[in-house]
């Protein structure tokens, strides 16, 4: 673990925008995480399966073009971009609201290798002394610090007290672009990602290929040739998992036919099995 | 029986209850119209090293002192059972059934016991008689009154289940999977938000399960004599048993425990099925404990007195919420769980229950439109079938010593769960892109294999790995 100030040719340059840019700044893994171009990826720890989906593949899709995915390591959404990031073998960077070895002392189970895994393959930053406990106020003071590192601010689902709102809001106070994907109305969990499209604050993100122009990467072309059925089938399942009779039906198709289809693209891994035993895109 | 003061005394490590069978017998003897003989009477149980319980004996140590005092004229050779009021009268036992059968394998070919259990050891195919009291035995030993053989009992009819899946609207995956873990003894999971009928589907599985067979029957029935839940009039089960403990139940009742050990759920459910309700909310220690019976198919209950084994194979059928608050991903209610709850939650299920658990399926909330559809099957058609698929699986199985898919080793599945080319490349690709794990490439097997027996077909079918990869528990 190292930790160094602004003086230091390493220090991310885009904290000098913030007013008062952190000192020192504790890092624990690889140095050159903060180098890259980054996109910061929020939302609330109450997510929906939906959220789920959307923010893992929003970060693995900049993670395949190199940018840098920063979060907060919360449960929820900021735990699913890291993870995203993770799969897509990316680089993604943890701000974290204690110190860094107070955190990782608490952190338990999937958390904890979650943190590793972060650690090892990117890293995990914090403006706070390695023992610093946990507060209230040190989770809003790194919201700022999470919206000055990525070029973009993405909020994936918020309800209106979130804190993922605060984050949005600090990356409007530095002039960066904010985007927040729309939700249903009358799901709590994205009221307030809503809130900020409708009021102007957050241009509405209608997927990872506006994401990535508007970070200046170009898409990775794997777009692959899925015959007809198969793309149904992922529409079907674009908003929600679906449990198989009722994708079934909505399919207007059943038996084996069904099956083997399913079964094809279980096995192909476009779609997966969630805890439930309902059906999800990945 | 010595010379010395008047006394019974009772060796061979009896329990608390043996040495109380001394009082029993004395006043027995005395109130049946014998003289109880004024020297030292010494009962010796033997092996002397095993510990002796229960009230069982006391027929036999009265007979012996009958026998031994010059009372009783004839030896005897029927294994004697019952317990001993002080008027003489003979009161039933429990693990009547156990006891019967253990002799009979050992020769012994009659069988002296109360009224209410000589019916559960005629049905041991021992020649049984009943009595009410003490003197009733010694006149038919005598052969003043010759009894009757106790016929061997009727089978109760066939049970009317309380759930029939004609009653269920809509579900046809949930059903499927109910079917082929009825066929093929594949353990379950059920799960999905609250009042979505997961325990209806559950309990829909008891009007499935294929007929018991002669030995599966008494093997059951045997269980159920030592935990004392046999029906004098009907002791052998006639249908396969359905348990459900509630998810507040100790490991104790749940895998039997208690010294004399007894038989837990696991055993009781021995030939048939275990339910849980809730699974999640069991403690998790005794989640653990079902460990055992599911690998080995039976329990070993171990006490200082000694140890007991009890067979236990039974189909695990669980069903639970997807959170604590039960709404998670559900398109009507918010769900109010924090991500590292629900981690916690189905932490529960995980691990070595979840690894011995074959197919795992969502039950929905079902339209309100789909509640009235009509068409559906009745349990008797689907039983038929699970019937069919048995027997063709008995007969593929018959040289391994298995009687179900679920129960296939590694070298088996490879024998007997072949696929075409094609569906294997596609399995070796997704085992090679840790899609699916090698246990879960067996299980996925197992579980086609099922499916392909319950269509009828020789070789498991592409759609049948299909189904089993629809179906399959493991992420």
């Amino acid at each position: 673990m190292i930790g160094f100030g602004p003086a230091d040719p390493r220090y991310p340059p885009r904290l000098l925008d913030l007013r008062c840019p952190p000192d020192p700044l504790w890092l624990d893994g690889d140095r050159d995480a903060l180098a890259g171009r980054a996109v910061s990826i929020v939302g609330t720890r109450r997510m929906t399966p939906y959220g789920a989906r959307v923010a893992r593949e929003l970060a693995s899709a900049c993670a395949r073009a190199g940018i840098v995915v920063v979060s907060g390591l919360a449960q929820g959404i900021d735990s699913a971009a890291h993870e995203g990031a993770l799969d897509a073998r990316g680089t993604t960077v943890a701000v974290l609201g204690a110190g860094i070895a107070s955190y990782l002392a608490d952190a338990r189970g999937r958390r904890r290798r979650l943190a590793h895994a972060i650690r090892a393959s990117g890293a995990l930053i914090s403006e706070f002394p390695p023992d610093a406990p946990p507060q209230n106020w040190t989770f809003a003071q790194r919201d700022a610090t999470i919206a000055a590192l990525g070029a973009l601010t993405v909020v994936v689902e918020a309800p209106v007290d979130s804190g993922a709102l605060i984050t949005a809001d600090e990356a409007r106070k530095l002039r960066r672009p904010v985007y927040a994907v729309p939700g249903p109305i009358g799901v709590a969990a994205s009221a307030g990602a809503n809130a900020l499209i409708a009021s102007g604050k957050a241009k509405a993100l209608t997927g990872a290929p506006m994401l990535l122009e508007a970070l200046g990467a170009a898409p990775s072309a794997v777009t692959e040739n899925r015959d007809e059925v198969a793309m149904r089938v992922l529409d079907a399942l674009a908003a929600a998992p679906a449990d198989p009779d009722a994708l079934a039906r909505r399919l207007g198709m059943s038996g084996a036919a069904f099956a083997t289809v399913i079964a094809g693209l279980l096995i192909r891994g476009d779609i997966a099995t969630t805890a439930d035993g309902r059906l999800a895109r990945r | 029986m010595a010379n010395g003061l008047p006394a019974l005394v009772v060796v061979g490590l009896p329990d608390a209850a043996v040495q109380e069978a001394r009082e029993r017998v004395r006043a027995a003897v005395r109130n049946s119209g014998f003289d109880f003989p004024l020297r030292r009477v010494t009962v010796n149980l033997a092996p002397a090293e095993r510990r002796k319980e229960g009230t069982g004996f006391e027929l036999a140590i009265a007979l012996g002192i009958l026998r031994a005092s010059g009372q009783l004229q004839v030896d005897v050779t029927a294994l004697c059972l019952g317990e001993l009021a002080l008027d003489g009268a003979l009161r039933p036992i429990r693990g009547t059934m156990p006891r019967v059968r253990h002799a009979a394998a050992r020769g012994v070919r009659e069988v002296l016991a109360a009224d209410a259990n000589a019916g559960e050891a005629a049905a041991c195919g021992v020649e049984s008689f009943g009595f009410a009291t003490l003197r009733d035995v010694v006149e038919h030993l005598e052969g003043r009154v010759r009894a009757a053989p106790t016929p061997v009992p009727e089978r109760a009819a066939a049970p009317r289940h309380p759930v029939d899946l004609a009653h269920i609207a809509g579900q046809e995956t949930p059903k499927r999977a109910l079917e082929i873990a009825a066929a093929g003894g594949h353990n379950l999971l059920f799960v999905g938000p609250p009042g979505t009928g997961k325990t209806m589907l559950a309990r829909a599985l008891e009007s499935i399960l294929p007929p018991l067979d002669d030995t599966e029957a008494l093997a059951a029935s045997a269980v159920h004599s030592v935990a004392g839940l046999t029906d004098p009039r009907h002791p052998v089960l006639t249908a396969r048993p359905f348990r459900a403990p509630h998810h507040t139940a100790s490991h104790l009742s749940l895998v039997g425990g208690g010294s004399p050990p007894r038989p837990g759920e696991v055993s009781l459910a021995h030939c048939g099925a275990l339910f849980l309700d809730e699974v999640a909310e069991f403690s998790r220690g005794v989640l653990d404990t079902l460990r055992e019976p599911l690998e080995e198919h039976s329990i070993t209950i171990s006490r200082a007195g000694g140890a007991a084994t009890y067979p236990a194979r039974f189909v695990l059928v669980a069903a639970m919420n997807p959170c604590p608050c039960g709404f998670w991903g559900d398109a009507e209610r918010e769900c109010t769980c924090l991500p590292e709850q629900i981690e916690r939650y189905r932490g529960k299920i995980s691990g070595p229950l979840l690894d011995r658990i074959d197919l795992r399926v969502h039950v929905p909330r079902v339209p309100f439109d789909r509640l009235r559809d009509e068409g559906r099957e009745r349990s008797a058609d689907v039983r038929a079938r699970v019937a069919e698929a048995r027997e063709r699986m008995r007969a593929r199985l018959a040289t391994t010593g298995r009687r179900v898919n679920a129960d296939l080793t590694v070298a088996e599945v490879k024998r007997f769960c072949g696929v075409n080319a094609e569906t294997e490349s596609l399995l070796a690709e997704a085992v090679q892109a840790r899609r699916l794990s090698a246990r879960g490439y067996h299980r996925v097997l197992r579980v086609a294999r099922t499916a392909a027996d319950l269509a009828g077909s020789d070789g498991v079918r592409t759609q049948d790995v299909a189904f089993a990869l629809l179906l399959r528990s493991d992420p």
